[in-house]
């Protein structure tokens, strides 16, 4: 099986075409996104951050950008800098050049002011738009595909019909050549023990077990202080509502959907897998924004986003597929859920054949076909994590 | 109701019920003394204080209280000493 990709000048493959309108820093948010608003096709990724940052938390700011930048989803990338930011717009082009992708810059300071910066931002994304506008797909290989799992207000069926039915899922696209991303370290203490059991060698059992143990021992020193301890809890209300009880029932549920095959590796944030193919935990906290954030760091095309309770939210320029156990939720939030996997619980559907729904849903997106969340403009989840 | 493995001490409501209710664990029925929603856990058998809550064939935390066989099994009886 094959799907329709575009293959970047340094081979990389994207399942979207857009054009990246960043911000090296947040002085420029305004400036990008009012550049993003005036050419189709574009997309703006305004953060936070870029300034007054010291040692590993500029580092992680900086690498993320870049890492965005070098996303095989976006055919060119126009950079805009306030002109005197620590993370500088120089640093940013220098970091995507090798990717040999059309790369400008825009820097406010340079320009004169703000409406010139955003006159001279829209004329070069416009172009790049007309010049991309009828860039042909080819046939790609599956062992292009790195897909990234992730679960958000997660409730009791998750962990019984969603979340297994995306692990068939991984099983699939790891068998077929492709790399399966897990994350949400905070959610995976207590499954260390079949995590572990899943690495390729003693070396990755190890390094799983560490990632986990270094998550939970930096939990236990921010939670300690008592007056924040009815703020304790690691799961969500929303989680409680649900009928899941601990952060331990939460991760044994929410392992599923890595599936079931050796996992290769432990990568750090937005940082890539070695090597095509393959299970790989990546290290990062479960908030929904920063893990997406950081599996597309990684260089994960699609994901595949398992909701209980049920949640809107996508990213710019990689579509999330959104997928429930609870056939209550879907009834309700149809606009926003692509696949149901309640029919799991409510008709005694096999996980296997939801599983290859989703893989066959999966098929569909690489190839370009829509998500909910990319119809309606759904973009939250860019958020680079701090240190 | 769902079992998720057969190490378990509770298992999964696939709809909510209602006090008096009874569902089965494959053998004989459990009565359900109090309204658990679908999705909730309930107890397989009686469960005493600080024993292992078992799901997934794995402990997901601990009896606060003595838990009886039907009884909801959640964070008012439940406890875990992970991730604090």
């Amino acid at each position: 099986m094959k799907f329709k990709g575009y293959v970047r000048p340094d081979g990389q493959v994207g399942v979207r075409n857009h054009i990246g309108i960043i911000p090296s820093v947040f002085c420029a948010n305004r400036v990008a996104e009012l550049i993003a608003a005036q050419v189709e096709g574009a997309v703006c990724l305004t953060h936070p951050v870029g300034c007054s940052q010291v040692g590993e938390d500029l580092e992680v700011t900086a690498r993320t950008l870049i890492a965005m930048g070098r996303h095989p989803n976006l055919a060119a990338v126009l950079v805009v800098g306030l002109g005197c930011e620590r993370f500088t717009p120089d640093e940013f082009v220098k970091g995507l050049r090798s990717t040999l992708k059309p790369v400008e810059k825009v820097v406010i300071q340079n320009e004169g002011d703000s409406l010139k910066a955003i006159e001279k931002g829209v004329r070069i994304a416009k172009q790049w738009a007309i010049d991309f506008s009828n860039r042909e797909k080819t046939d790609c290989h599956l062992k292009e595909l790195i897909i990234a799992v992730k679960c958000g207000g997660t409730d009791a069926t998750s962990g019984i019909a969603a979340n297994p039915a995306v692990g068939v899922m991984s099983d699939w696209v790891v068998d077929n050549g492709g790399t399966i991303l897990f994350s949400e370290v905070t959610e995976l203490l207590g499954a260390e023990k079949i995590l572990a059991g899943r690495a390729v060698n003693p070396a990755v059992a190890e390094e799983v077990r560490r990632t986990i143990a270094a998550t939970e021992e930096k939990l236990r020193r921010i939670g300690t202080d008592p007056r924040f301890k009815h703020r304790g809890a690691l799961i969500s209300t929303g989680n409680f509502d649900g009928g899941v009880s601990s952060v331990v029932e939460k991760a044994l549920g929410g392992i599923f959907k890595s599936g079931t095959r050796p996992i290769n590796g432990v990568v750090g944030y937005a940082e890539k897998p070695p090597a095509p193919g393959g299970v790989y935990l990546m290290d990062s906290p479960g908030h929904d924004g920063e893990v997406v954030t950081g599996f597309v760091g990684a260089g994960a095309q699609i994901i595949v986003f398992t909701t209980g309770r049920g949640t809107p939210t996508g990213f710019p320029f990689v579509p999330v597929i959104k997928v429930t156990g609870n056939s209550y939720t879907y009834e309700k939030m149809k606009e926003n859920i692509d696949v149901d996997a309640g029919s799991i619980i409510s008709e005694q559907l096999s996980i296997e054949s939801k599983g290859r729904e989703i893989v066959d849903s999966l098929i569909e997106v690489a190839s370009g076909k829509k998500t909910k969340a990319e119809i309606l403009g759904h973009d939250e989840l860019f958020c680079i994590t701090r240190v | 109701m769902l079992v998720m493995n057969l190490k378990d001490n509770v298992g999964v409501l696939l709809e909510n019920a209602a006090s008096g209710d009874s569902c089965s664990d494959g053998n004989r029925d459990i009565e359900i003394p109090e309204n658990i929603e679908f999705g909730h856990k309930l107890a397989l058998m009686d469960i005493a204080v600080n024993e292992p809550i078992i799901k997934y064939g794995q402990e997901i935390g601990h009896a606060e209280r003595a838990i009886r066989r039907g009884e909801w099994v959640h964070v008012h009886n439940m406890g875990c000493r992970r991730g604090k």
